[in-house]
């Protein structure tokens, strides 16, 4: 090549970078203006911030330093390295598709357990009278406190599937941090109407701006049913301290059981539990077995319900542990423990 | 300081001298709340006459949601924000009576001093004396202005009719012509005669249909002869020559036909619930066949009545009882040298005290306490002779009523551990409300973000200067042990939690991520066996807790096993 030809192809390649690099940030000015419409356009825009928007090869759509305020408690700090969105699909106008993870949502649970606070009598006298058993479902921050974790740095991530011919849904989230553990769950619903749909983002919209997104997720639920469900926690630390804490509260000496551990009594006191639901003795046993040895023993933990049972949510009563028994029975969950 | 300062005004800025009676307060004491704490459910009010509470000695009354509040310590820190108001509002007064009341009961008995930085004492004892010595101050500064026509009724003191006996009282009304004014006239003569008898009255206006102070009345008998002139001083109708007495009649009886009585009220002290009553007579002379002026002096006769008959137990009671009785001789018979004190149950009818000496009215049962009392003009009274009656009975009633008091307390005590856990019982042990648990206390502090006040078990692992390791139920550090602790072991301990900073941390070589805590210690009680397990012997734990090593309980079941 004659000098002029090396010339002309570097001005080429400069043009094609210029170019490129415009494209870049014509792109980014235009994903940038679409999310602000979209935060605006759901008034979404004063409880959530980032510092910057791009897109990736794989068309990803990636915030950056994220942090989300939320309605009832406007002090809670919090920060997300990076919320992607990998994948979202619409039919119809209806999303069908959606895949997002989160890497590195952090924030405090003490600071969350200081904006929550009512006196600090209340928590005294709360935390001096906690019932390491009922409690966990009355006071779930203060549970979480006392097995030790204070801070979560977790990667999370979700799935969304919605059919609406068939109205069915599958939602999968996964999530993932060192004190309290990976949590990984899946459920499917039959008979979600595109109506009901609609309430899901609602959902999450009036939780950050209204603080209450009861009304939605009953309004979501209504009618629907519950085809399959999966769920497994693996132990990080999490139950290992609230054993410790129970441990204390009990004056554990050394050299001597756990009463955290479950004594045949309590499996005994479960069985007769999970019987009020279903009159299944045999599994009902392996099940309080089950949960007995993981307790005394966290490893992993699964819940896997059978193929095929399908149960509508508005035949369950009582309370919410009562319900999600019921739940669980009628799906016929087989709980399995791996060491 | 500055949070001290914070929180101190925080708890004063609410305080208003809002006027506020509660329900078991007598509605003769007016109270204005000085201060009071919506956060901690507390309300400190004074004692109040004629809207002003401040005075030498005030009487405070503590109302309190939690009856922990009366414990030493709390008091005390309570006492130090009171004190910011007495000594800002009432700079004038030096001693406090403090009675405490939880759920409208009083639970607490106290007083305290400026001297003392307005430190409660507890006590009943110290409370009776200075209540008697307000009533002395009281007392005195009427004496000081003192004339007989100055002193009046007792303020409060509701009008109560005397009570006459028709049998034993010989005593007619006699009118005046046109029937405006009347006198109680002391006569053995017939009703039938004395019925036509009439006065006439000089310097005098009747109040009443009867005369009251300075008069001068003549008394004619049915034939309209001048029986007797009476030239000197009323009471209610009576004649008392030359005293005024301004005062409640309770009773007027007689004795027999030569002795003529009455009783009056001089004063009442609600809070040790004792009446001091006076007593008039008037004597036939048995020449004449006219009756004496009343007269209550030479010697005169006091006597404190009251129910209260423990009060005469300790000396020091008795003699604020006698300080109180003879300022009442120096306000009633000024000058007077002799004086008789009983101390009765009975208003009336004791021996040497309203009734002849001999009398067979035998009424000495009634008798807790008589003294002779005399003193040379200007001085002191000093007592001659006293008797004590039926005190070793008191004595022995009161220690009764006081064991059956406490064996009902530890059988209380013992039905109420039968049903409690082991925290219960080592919180028992320690007289704490309870027994905390370190990782939940001190999760508290850290949302609360300040030190909060536990008691907790632990095992000492080491000592060092001023400070010592737990090492369970978790390591902790303890600081500011010098005195309390000088072992280790098992101990429950008492003090301040608080999050350990970074530096304590790194003083102390532990892991910047781990989560623990500081113990301020206020005070240490030492286990006997390992984790206090000597509480699982409920009738030892009980009995050392009223230091009572003989108590037996009703029903006990181990004994019973035993016995079988």
């Amino acid at each position: 090549m004659t000098k002029s030809m090396w010339l002309a192809v570097s001005v080429l390649i400069l043009l094609f970078t210029a170019c490129g690099f415009f494209m870049v940030l014509l792109q980014k000015d235009e994903e940038q203006k679409n999310i602000h419409y979209f935060l605006t356009g759901n008034r979404l825009n004063h409880a959530v911030s980032y510092q910057d928007v791009s897109l990736s090869f794989s068309d990803s759509f990636i915030l950056k330093n994220v942090a989300v305020q939320f309605y009832s408690f406007p002090k809670f700090q919090n920060e997300t390295a990076k919320f992607i969105l990998h994948d979202y699909t619409e039919t119809n106008g209806i999303p069908s598709h959606l895949s997002f993870s989160i890497k590195e949502a952090s924030f405090s649970l003490m600071d969350l357990a200081r904006t929550m606070k009512k006196s600090d009598e209340d928590v005294i006298d709360t935390l001096a009278s906690f019932d390491p058993a009922a409690d966990i479902l009355n006071h779930p921050l203060y549970a979480l406190l006392l097995s030790g974790c204070d801070h979560v740095s977790a990667d999370i991530n979700g799935k969304y599937d919605y059919f609406p011919a068939s109205k069915k849904m599958t939602l999968k989230a996964g999530f993932s941090d060192k004190c309290l553990g990976k949590w990984e769950a899946e459920i499917s619903f039959n008979n979600i109407s595109i109506a009901q749909q609609k309430q899901l983002p609602l959902m999450l919209k009036h939780f950050l701006i209204k603080g209450s997104p009861l009304t939605d997720i009953k309004n979501f639920l209504k009618e629907a049913s519950v085809s399959s469900l999966f769920f497994s926690y693996t132990e990080t630390g999490l139950i290992q301290g609230y054993k410790h804490y129970i441990d204390t509260l009990y004056l554990r000496q050394p050299n001597t059981p756990s009463p955290a551990e479950l004594s045949n009594q309590n499996i005994r006191e479960i069985i007769s539990y999970l019987s009020f639901s279903n009159a299944h003795r045999q599994r009902n046993t392996e099940t309080a077995q089950t949960l007995a040895s993981f307790i005394k023993a966290p490893k992993k933990i699964t819940f896997q319900s059978k193929q095929g049972k399908e149960v509508p949510l508005h035949i369950l009563r009582g309370t919410f542990l009562r319900r999600l028994t019921d739940l669980l029975l009628r799906l016929d969950t087989s709980v399995s423990i791996s060491q | 300081m500055k949070s001290v300062f914070k929180f101190v005004f925080l708890f004063f800025s609410l305080t208003t001298l809002a006027k506020a009676q509660t329900p078991d307060i007598s509605p003769d004491h007016e109270m204005k709340r000085i201060a009071y704490s919506a956060k901690d459910g507390i309300e400190v009010f004074a004692e109040a006459s004629n809207g002003e509470w401040c005075k030498d000695i005030l009487s405070l009354k503590i109302f309190a949601q939690d009856d922990t509040t009366f414990k030493q310590k709390p008091l005390n820190a309570l006492m130090t924000k009171v004190a910011f108001v007495i000594n800002s509002k009432c700079p004038s007064a030096q001693q406090a009576l403090v009675d405490g009341y939880n759920e409208n009961s009083l639970v607490y008995q106290g007083s305290a001093f400026k001297q003392s930085n307005w430190k409660t004492e507890k006590g009943t004892l110290k409370v009776k004396i200075r209540q008697l010595q307000t009533a002395a101050v009281n007392a005195d500064k009427e004496k000081n202005d003192s004339s007989e026509k100055k002193w009046t009724t007792p303020t409060n003191s509701k009008r109560i009719v005397a009570y006459i006996d028709k049998q034993s009282a010989l005593e007619q009304r006699i009118y005046s012509k046109n029937k405006s004014c009347s006198i109680l006239y002391t006569t053995d003569k017939p009703a039938e005669k004395v019925k036509n008898w009439f006065i006439s009255v000089g310097r005098n206006s009747c109040a009443d249909n009867l005369i009251y102070g300075r008069a001068e009345v003549s008394v004619f008998n049915e034939k309209g002869n001048l029986e007797r002139t009476l030239d000197g001083y009323f009471t209610e109708g009576r004649f008392t020559g030359r005293k005024n007495l301004n005062v409640v009649l309770l009773n007027r009886y007689g004795v027999n036909k030569n002795q003529q009585n009455l009783s009056y009220l001089i004063d009442s002290d609600t809070d040790l619930g004792i009446h001091y009553i006076g007593f008039l007579k008037s004597t036939r002379n048995p020449r004449t066949g006219h009756y004496s002026a009343w007269a209550g002096c030479s010697p005169f006769t006091i006597a404190a009545v009251t129910e209260n008959e423990e009060l005469f137990l300790e000396n020091t009671v008795t003699n604020n009882i006698l300080r109180a009785a003879e300022s009442f001789a120096d306000i009633f018979c000024y000058g007077e040298t002799d004086m008789k004190f009983f101390a009765t149950t009975v208003p009336r009818g004791v021996p040497g005290m309203d009734m002849p000496e001999n009398s067979k009215n035998n009424a000495t049962d009634n008798i807790i306490y008589s003294a002779v009392l005399k003193r040379k003009p200007g001085k002191k009274w000093t007592v001659v002779s006293d008797k004590t009656q039926n005190l070793a009975r008191l004595r022995e009633n009161t220690r009764k009523a006081e064991d059956l008091r406490e064996h009902q307390l530890m059988m209380a005590d013992y039905n109420e551990l039968t049903k409690s856990d082991y925290l219960g019982r080592l919180a028992y042990m320690i007289g704490a409300d309870r027994i905390d648990n370190f990782p939940a206390m001190l999760t508290a502090c850290a949302v609360i973000q300040k030190p909060v006040r536990v008691n907790m078990l632990v095992k000492i692992e080491s000592l060092g200067l001023d400070k010592a390791w737990v090492n369970w139920p978790a390591d902790i550090l303890v600081t500011q042990t010098s005195g309390l602790l000088n072992s280790t072991g098992w101990f429950i301990v008492s003090g301040k939690l608080r999050l350990m900073t970074p530096e304590e941390k790194k003083q102390n070589k532990v892991d910047p991520l781990t989560r623990t805590g500081v113990l301020e210690l206020t005070s240490a009680a030492n286990c006997e066996q390992d984790a206090c397990s000597e509480v699982g012997d409920l009738i030892g734990l009980i009995r050392k807790r009223h230091d009572k090593p003989e108590w037996q309980p009703y029903h006990d079941p181990d004994l019973k096993k035993e016995e079988e």
